[in-house]
């Protein structure tokens, strides 16, 4: 994704991309000021996703 | 060298799976960034390839689709466009057809009720559908460079990276060649082609058609700049800035399938 966006012209810092789904869930629980998140993933990001927060790839 | 790519790109509305045109947006991102000239011109139904325009096309692209949006340009495809399509082909224009697409360059598609689907017979290779029964080709997937790409002296020249290809992979049909020889990879991760014979792919002159989406050059900017260099008729090209690139497609490279 970081590479789709950088050929889209948006610059991302590489302190900014976490490679790890569970890594990227685990930061985002620790912070509790955090209310909602957006995530726009590619199909396959998305069944690992959808695995980490809801337990199950497919619904 | 040319001085400009222009890119003929097939069917973006109809083809564009798992953001196949990713691929077009890595072309085009890697040769402005080397200020390269660069014009896309986007071929659909309605467009007749019989202008002076599409002379100096030096880039196809044709991405894969759901059997809907490919039943859709099927006709148009065998009608209008597989005579032109065959003659860039064999004169040495570079292209790149993935998933469907790679399919429909190839002799035929056999559906598993034994109807029988006929394809452009540019690629020397066929695809069967053994039917609901047999699990599709899914997941993550690598492979190892056919020599015949890294044995080119402009891959030599331009690849900074390594000798493998990463993408992900999603297709019902079984596709064989008939010269394995002409594979694009070998597989280490993933069905390939077909599940049996590690081959993923195909190299037809200087065209490849492949099963994998990521989308493919933006993971593999090496193939990107062998396919740019090429249809340059260059063997060289500036450096780029390529972390996230190498890094994206080093990460996939260890993914599990």
């Amino acid at each position: 994704m970081a590479v789709r966006l950088k050929h889209a012209g948006v610059n991302i810092e590489e302190r900014n991309i976490v490679p790890s789904i569970a890594s990227v869930v685990k930061e985002l629980s620790k912070n509790k000021n955090i209310k909602e998140v957006i995530v726009l993933p590619n199909y396959s990001s998305m069944l690992d996703f959808r695995k980490v927060v809801l337990g199950r790839k497919i619904l | 060298m040319r001085d400009k790519l222009k890119i003929g790109f097939f069917y973006k509305e109809e083809l564009n799976l798992y953001g196949d045109n990713g691929n077009i947006e890595a072309l085009v991102y890697r040769a402005s960034r080397r200020n390269i000239q660069v014009e896309v011109m986007e071929i659909d139904t309605e467009t007749k390839m019989n202008s002076s325009n599409f002379t100096d096309i030096n880039f196809i692209f044709m991405g894969g689709g759901p059997d809907s949006a490919q039943k859709n340009i099927y006709k148009d495809l065998i009608s209008n466009k597989k005579e032109y399509l065959r003659d860039y082909i064999e004169a040495g224009g570079v292209s790149l057809f993935v998933c469907g697409a790679f399919q429909l360059m190839g002799k035929y598609y056999l559906s598993s009720d034994n109807s029988t689907l006929e394809g452009l017979n540019i690629f020397s290779l066929y695809t069967k559908h053994y039917g609901p029964k047999k699990p599709r080709c899914i997941g993550n997937t690598a492979g190892e460079i056919s020599g015949r790409i890294t044995q080119d002296p402009v891959f030599k020249n331009i690849n900074r990276l390594d000798n493998y290809l990463v993408g992900f992979e999603n297709h019902g049909g079984r596709t064989y060649l008939e010269d394995k020889e002409h594979l694009l990879s070998n597989v280490i991760k993933g069905h390939g082609n077909n599940s049996e014979d590690n081959t993923e792919g195909c190299i037809h002159l200087n065209s490849i058609g492949t099963y994998y989406h990521g989308p493919l050059l933006a993971k593999n900017p090496h193939l990107s700049d062998y396919l740019l260099a090429k249809a340059l008729n260059t063997d060289t090209l500036e450096v780029l800035e390529d972390v996230l690139e190498n890094k994206a497609h080093t990460a996939s490279l260890k993914l599990k399938e």
